[in-house]
């Protein structure tokens, strides 16, 4: 064991620092000195037997199944074609082992650590969560990237018979690194909630598969709407790979198979990372803060697809489609709105130190910060800027390509949708919100939200089929009145508004407006009450148990004190009594040793 | 250094802590014992931050655990039961991990790794693998990361737990080092023979209470206020215990099966040195003094009753 104590490594650590570097050295100190998560990772990874396994046992597998499929097409198939087909096969092999394998293997990254006990050497090391998460992801990124690229010779096959290009497999390629961000995006997100590594797995693999399954259906869908106006041959999921490697400069198949999957990824990324950090951080810290940065990024995007959208219809389909984009955009309002109403009654402890020490910025942010009533106030002028923004990109978009044709009544009946859909968000934030701060439990107050929706749009409708089945007759001239409250009544109304030219029908959605309206108001004062109260409550209790800490430590202290110097007063008496007597020697001891009476040896 | 001040836990209906209190002073080595299932862990992981008390509050170089968990992370080390170590990698690439996460600067990361591999005695175990390393050196290697940052405080759970004779006796040497650079270092064990030759203080737990803490001494005076010492003698004469006697300190004396005179005393360290001095006072051939060992056990038994099994 060495014994040199000048080992202690103070002296580095406490050198004083230098002033704070620019952008072009930070940039350059952090390419020097990469995220040591990532870098631990990658040591781990490549050091293991089971990844060089699942590369070379994989790759032989999607070697079999492409070789097997290129001997049954070729016989009866045009070789172009077959190499078409051969491609598609090959792209989504590998999109189902993204899909499976990718959220799977990550969803263990953080569980793992839990339970070999490394995670909390790691969070004591007060490293930055987002360094953390940020290094887990790029170390499973890389890591597929890696088997990607062993398995990326097979495409060659599809060569052999033609039909494809390089660009139609590197922008299939791009896709399938695309997908991969989202699912280990996903699975670190899984893996930060959920403690044990079984669970973890499980809950990916269920998540992620159906979902992927939809997506990959959804986007073949999408390839076969548009493979005529595109003039597409390829059928399958990756005919957006022919598509961009056609038509790469048309400014529709640049923006929707381009754009919008890249930004829908940020997007994605970005909410899972986000997610995934607030998972790992601690609970006096603030949480909620990377969510509304994300919000801020996410619903002018929302923005951009509204607009691109109008862009892309024909003027005369506008009375109908501008009414149902703003109802599906409604959704993601309501998810907005379901996403920050998770929010405890008080900010995180942390964040209150900073208020209380920070300028009058610092302060004005706090209105609007952590906490269920800041973030509350926060998400209601967020929703009422994205029912406003994405209504007024319709209509410039509109205005831009054919003033003419954008009537008044498509106008108002939109205009009815979008503020349905503030009165209904703004109403179930604050519904959750309200039940999050009552019933501590974030997940139980948006099944409350979610059922209760379903209940509000069901219950009228069956009412009126058991008791007035009449009414829905005539429905399209008039909405009966038990349906003039269901949470979709200013979308029908709007819609016919738009539709039929009659802005009537607008008074119709009223009533809802007013209903979801004016109980947002009344759950707004109730949630700004009750936080203000638990507030009150909480510094109250957190003043009275340091004052109550404090004067229990001192009068701890002192009895102990007391009772030792009762002891020591008690020892010295024991001592001089003992002493006096001639203790000369008794040959038989005490009986009773440690008892008070003494030893009768006098005598 | 650290303040516990009446915390309590509950994990579901089951009372883990309740009304817990004790002080760490700074520059101790403070053993925390008790049975399993007492409630160490969870009272340890508390101070580490993380895990909040339900009840009470912990402060830590004057930081609030619960407040201010930051600045407590920043001046405590902690190293879980199970040391917590990744095994893929070189002992050399785990240290400078974690240097590295501590946020140690690049140009002192390396010298930082080799200090504390100096220190812990890893320097001839660089490049080993971890999953090849026996479970004594794991242990020094999980301490030597708790050591990267330069903690004040350093929180060892369990850290001899199935560790071979050699590797505690190098623990030991290494605690003894480490309070010798003026850390605080609070230790638990279930094992008392592991921490008496090594605390200066201790808090017995058994239930999720205390039922004594401070210094050794003082709690063994507390407790019982006569020591014993055992006096061999090269041969026994007739009345020789008389002149054991005589010394005030002394309350006993009895003869052992192996023939040595057990001494019941009361007083500290001076009492032995008046009980020899009468020996040779009194010609006796005195060849061995042994003080009892172990005061922590019997300390341990005497406050839990002998409940604990």
């Amino acid at each position: 064991m060495s014994t040199s104590t000048d080992a202690a490594p103070n002296a580095e650590m406490n050198a004083p620092k230098s002033t704070k570097p620019g952008f072009l050295e930070r940039m350059k100190e952090r390419f020097a000195d990469p995220n040591p998560i990532l870098v631990k990772e990658l040591q781990t990874l490549f050091r293991l037997k089971l990844f060089i396994r699942f590369l070379y046992l994989s790759t032989a597998g999607l070697a079999f199944v492409i070789l097997m499929m290129g001997a049954s097409t070729a016989s009866g198939m045009n070789p172009a074609k077959a190499g078409q087909v051969l491609f598609q096969v090959f792209f989504s092999l590998i999109a189902g082992i993204v899909a499976l394998v990718a959220p799977a293997a990550a969803s263990t990254a953080l569980t793992t650590e839990r339970e070999t006990e490394t995670y909390e050497s790691l969070i004591l090391t007060g490293m930055d969560p987002a360094k953390i998460v940020t290094g887990k992801f790029l170390a499973n990124f890389v890591a597929f990237t890696v088997a990607l690229v062993a398995f990326f010779p097979l495409v060659g096959v599809g060569f052999l018979f033609g039909g494809i290009t390089p660009t139609d497999v590197l922008f299939a390629f791009l896709g399938i690194l695309l997908s991969l961000a989202i699912a280990v995006s996903f699975g670190l997100s899984v893996s930060a909630r959920v403690r044990s590594t079984r669970v973890s797995l499980l809950l990916s693999i269920t998540t992620s598969a159906p979902i992927s399954m939809m997506i990959w259906g959804m986007i073949t869908a999408i390839g076969e709407a548009v493979d005529h106006d595109w003039e597409l041959v390829t059928e399958g999921p990756f005919w957006f790979a022919e598509a961009l490697s056609q038509r790469f400069f048309e400014l529709d198949t640049f923006t929707f198979a381009f754009v919008f999957p890249i930004l829908l990824t940020i997007l994605l990324v970005w909410f899972f990372l986000a997610s995934a950090i607030a998972g790992v951080r601690h609970s006096s810290e603030d949480r909620n803060t990377p969510f509304k940065i994300w919000s801020l990024f996410a619903v002018p995007v929302g923005w951009a697809i509204l607009g691109a959208l109008t862009g892309v219809l024909r003027p005369r389909d506008w009375d109908e489609a501008l009414p149902i984009f703003s109802f599906c955009f409604g959704f993601f309002m309501l998810f907005l709105a379901l996403l920050f109403a998770n929010e405890p009654p008080l900010p995180p402890r942390t964040y209150e130190e900073k208020v209380e020490d920070g300028g009058f910025w610092v302060r004005f942010r706090s209105r609007f910060g952590p906490g269920a009533a800041p973030t509350a106030r926060f998400a209601t002028l967020l929703l009422i800027a994205a029912a406003a923004g994405g209504m007024a990109i319709q209509m410039v978009v509109a205005t831009f390509i054919d003033p003419a044709a954008l009537r008044h009544e498509t106008v108002l009946g939109n205009a009815m949708v979008m503020a349905g859909n503030c009165a209904v968000s703004i109403w179930a934030l604050y519904f959750a919100s309200y039940l999050r701060v009552t019933a501590r439990s974030a997940v139980l107050s948006r099944v409350i939200v979610i059922g209760s929706l379903f209940l509000l749009s069901l219950v009228p409708i069956f009412l009126l089929a058991t008791m007035d089945p009449t009414a829905f007759r005539d429905a399209d001239d008039h909405l009966p009145w038990a349906m003039r409250f269901v949470p979709f009544a200013h979308i029908m109304t709007g819609f016919e508004a738009s539709d039929d030219r009659d802005l009537t029908r607008l008074i119709e959605g009223i009533p809802a407006l007013a209903f979801y309206g004016g109980l947002a108001f009344l759950l707004f004062a109730m949630l700004e009450r009750r936080c203000a109260a638990i507030a009150t409550n909480v510094r109250q209790y957190r003043a009275s148990r340091n004052a109550a800490a404090d004067a229990a430590y001192a009068a701890r202290n002192a009895q102990r004190e007391a009772a030792k110097r009762a002891r020591e007063e008690a020892q010295a008496a024991m001592m001089a009594a003992s002493a006096t007597p001639a203790s000369a020697a008794s040959p038989d001891p005490a009986p009773n040793p440690g008892s008070s009476e003494e030893p009768s040896t006098e005598s | 250094m650290i303040k516990v001040q009446g915390i309590s836990h509950n994990f579901g209906k089951l009372a883990v802590l309740q009304d817990v209190w004790f002080d760490v002073p700074k520059g101790e080595v403070f053993g925390f014992i008790g049975p399993n299932g007492a409630g160490k862990t969870t009272t340890l992981r508390m101070i580490a931050t993380l895990l909040e008390p339900q009840q009470g509050r912990i402060l830590v170089g004057g930081y609030d655990v619960v407040d201010h968990p930051r600045q407590v992370r920043q001046i405590l080390g902690f190293m879980p039961d199970g040391f917590g170590v990744y095994k893929n990698v070189t002992v050399h690439e785990y240290l400078s991990f974690f240097a590295s996460a501590y946020g140690i600067d690049r140009s002192a990361r390396e010298r930082t790794v080799r200090a504390v591999m100096e220190l812990t005695d890893l320097i001839t175990l660089t490049d080993r693998m971890v999953s090849d390393m026996s479970k004594g050196m794991t242990q020094r290697l999980a301490i030597a990361r708790t050591l990267l940052h330069d903690p004040e405080v350093m929180i060892l759970d369990e850290p001899a737990n199935g560790l071979d004779p050699r590797a505690r006796i190098e623990m030991r040497d290494l605690i003894e080092q480490l309070r010798g650079l003026g850390k605080t270092i609070m230790l638990s064990s279930h094992i008392l023979t592991e921490l008496s030759d090594m605390v200066t203080s201790v808090a017995i737990l058994e239930k999720g209470r205390v039922l004594a803490t401070g210094d050794v001494n003082e709690i063994q005076q507390k407790l019982r206020p006569e020591r014993a010492v055992k006096i061999r003698l090269l041969e026994y004469p007739e009345g020789g215990e008389s002149a054991f006697l005589a010394v005030p300190q002394v309350r006993n004396l009895e003869r052992g099966p192996d023939g040595a005179l057990r001494i019941l005393y009361q007083g500290g360290d001076e009492a032995v040195a008046e009980i020899v001095r009468a020996a040779v006072d009194a010609r006796l051939s005195v060849i061995r003094v042994e003080p009892e060992r172990n005061d922590l056990e019997h300390i341990f038994l005497e406050v839990t009753r002998g409940e604990v099994q």
